[in-house]
């Protein structure tokens, strides 16, 4: 489930940034025909739950990926959110708070996206069950709705009209309603039920449920539901005359004012939608809308879409910050800064990326799975295993047994260490090997005795790690014959390659330079 | 004593009722089913509900009304949503309509837009 709210969290943020662009685009064009935003607030939705997408040169997303999946269970947490002065705020406190210790044997990052996941989780669920069971309770309340046509019902439980029913969309209408407002309402409801507005609502809710950790995606629904309705009321009255228009609005207004019938005579207790005076207002100053002006907010819609519905182009190897400089060249339409800055924010990190983590698409984790390595002899009880991840960081252990027993340890004698580390970025020696700095490495200090059932324990140093500062990565591919010997003693298929049966390596060999100690994949 | 007071859904479910009593409840059901479109639950539920307060009587399945079309008074809208759950619409339908007293210098407002 982590990697399921993991990859939606991601998601999620590229996708607010085209919901941010949207709002820019709403709150220019005000004036701008409803439905062209309810086309983007699909788009929006599309976003969030296409499972493809497209990368280009344009892009304006930070960064496709923020949280890389390896945060689950790296020893380095750190976020790519895109933004630099982000990252540099964030990585920090990360690191100094979610590396894991050494020695203990569960890594923080695991269980802060545990509990995070199954908060995330019952939030889903809690809003689902508001969801369901709220139209439930309004099936029941409606259930002495009576007929008043096919798809319309009156009842005495209804006090604003509404739209119920996926499969079969009924509008719920008042019983006192004057004759000229019923007509209104029940085209402006049918308006609703043509644009099947009875299936996008609920669906944008659902997707709401989902993101619900996100508070644009709120907003944007809010919003949304409110762009709805005014393209339902531009709808009903594109062919009206001002005169129409006014009986229209009345009717809006009655509908909002429950309990009297004569508006001039309002109760104190009159309850109404907010957004009615803005309806109002917008019905009564409806123009069709200028050409130019839809011209403009589908250029700018265009650019929104091309910007930041599609992906960042994942940097090449040893480009680290290259083709960060090509994606901001092309310049968007897009009204606001957004262009400008953006290309002052690429180059500074360019120049500053000193990134210590290597590229990850420099071919020694072809799939991107961290590679489990063992230094070891054949025949002894004693060995370190190590853990690779593809950004340089590892952790694993060194553990050695013997016989020697004494009082109180009747059992035997062991060596443990419990370590992480970090090796730096990968600087390709050959088209088979890379050459690697150790940059950090963490365990208890050596020396510490214990008794454990009655096995006698020491801290340890991790064996094939020390005494050395550069390791060497080997790919599968490399020949034999162009290795250290000493090296090539710790590996396992030395024999074969003796008598002559295998060539290659044929595993992941990882060299300490220093003391020619090997570590190896399995096969 | 005071007659009764129905509702306006139940108060057109009465109109059926004294056109064909006494009638079966069964075949009663079949009748709202056509003219108001009630599923048979809902019938039953009011029928149960209208005999409670002694508007019908439900004997041996057989319907038939304890209040004359002339004596019957119908509730108002404002009294029956004042008794109701009224008002919250769940989200996917009224989504986050803001609901708020229009005070009356609002509402002068707005009429005031429209008579432009």
């Amino acid at each position: 489930m982590e990697t399921v709210f993991l990859e939606l969290v991601n998601r999620s943020i590229t996708a607010g940034w085209f919901v941010l662009a949207v709002l820019l685009i709403r709150a220019v064009f005000r004036n701008a025909p409803r439905r062209i935003f309810c086309v983007l607030w699909g788009l929006a939705a599309l976003r969030l739950i296409c499972p493809v997408s497209w990368e280009s040169v344009f892009s304006l997303v930070p960064s496709a990926r923020t949280f890389p999946q390896e945060i689950l269970y790296t020893a380095a947490p750190r976020i790519q959110s895109g933004v630099e002065p982000v990252d540099r705020a964030v990585n920090p406190v990360l690191l100094s708070s979610l590396a894991p210790t050494p020695g203990g044997s569960v890594n923080p990052t695991q269980i802060w996206s545990f509990v995070l996941s199954r908060v995330w989780c019952a939030g889903v669920f809690v809003l689902l069950a508001y969801a369901l069971g709220s139209y439930v309770l309004l099936r029941r309340r409606v259930a002495t709705a009576t007929l008043l046509e096919a798809d319309i019902r009156q009842s005495d439980r209804v006090r604003f009209p509404f739209v119920l029913g996926i499969l079969r969309p009924c509008i719920y209408l008042p019983y006192d309603m004057d004759d000229a407002d019923r007509a209104y309402v029940i085209a402006h409801e049918r308006a609703h039920i043509r644009r099947r507005d009875h299936w996008w609502k609920p669906f944008g809710f659902v997707l709401l449920s989902v993101c619900w950790f996100h508070p644009l995606f709120w907003a944007a629904y809010g919003l949304f539901c409110r762009d709805l309705e005014t393209a339902c009321d531009e709808r009903v009255i594109r062919t009206m005359e001002r005169e129409e228009r006014r009986a229209y609005s009345r009717a809006l207004l009655n509908c909002s004012i429950r309990g009297s019938r004569r508006p001039g005579a309002v109760s104190p207790l009159a309850f109404g939608e907010a957004g009615v005076k803005e309806r109002v207002r917008r019905v009564m100053n409806y123009r069709k809308p200028s050409f130019w002006l839809c011209l403009l907010v589908l250029a700018a819609s265009a650019a929104a879409v091309v910007c930041l519905m599609t992906d960042p182009k994942p940097m090449e190897a040893g480009e680290v910050g290259g083709s960060r400089k090509e994606e901001t060249a092309a310049e968007p339409m897009e009204a606001g800064a957004a262009g400008g800055s953006r290309k002052e924010e690429a180059a500074v990190e360019a120049e500053e990326r000193l990134s210590t983590a290597p590229a990850e698409g420099d071919g020694f984790f072809a799939d991107g799975q961290p590679l489990e390595l063992l230094f070891a002899s054949g025949a002894g009880s004693w060995g370190t295993r190590l853990t690779l991840y593809p950004d340089g960081s590892f952790a694993g252990s060194y553990e050695d047994n013997d016989n020697v027993t004494g009082p109180g340890y009747p059992r035997g004698t062991s060596y443990r260490c419990d370590f992480t580390g970090r090796f730096g970025e990968r600087t390709p020696l050959t088209a088979t090997s890379c050459s690697m700095t150790l940059e950090e490495l963490d365990y208890e200090e050596a020396g510490r005795e214990w008794i454990q059932d009655g096995v006698r324990c020491f801290t340890a140093e991790p064996l094939g790690l020390v005494g050395g500062e550069t390791f060497t990565l080997y790919l599968p591919e490399t020949e034999a014959e162009q290795l250290d010997r000493a090296f090539l003693e710790w590996w396992p298929d030395a024999y074969r390659w003796r008598m002559g049966s295998q060539e290659k390596l044929l595993r992941y060999g990882l060299c300490n330079d220093g003391t020619k100690q090997g570590f190896f994949t399995g096969r | 004593m005071q007659p009764p007071k129905v509702f306006e859904s139940e108060y057109r479910f009465c109109l059926i009722l004294w056109k064909y009593e006494p009638i079966n409840s069964t075949r009663l059901a079949q009748i709202c089913r056509e003219e108001l479109g009630w599923s048979r639950t809902t019938t039953y539920t009011v029928i149960r509900r209208l005999s409670d307060r002694g508007v019908v009587r439900n004997e041996n399945a057989i319907v038939t009304s304890l209040v004359s079309k002339e004596e019957i008074q119908v509730a108002q809208m404002e009294e029956m949503l004042e008794k109701t759950f009224e008002g919250s619409l769940p989200a996917f339908v009224a989504a986050f309509a803001r609901r708020q007293k229009l005070s009356d210098d609002e509402v002068e407002e707005i009429l005031r837009i429209i008579g432009e």
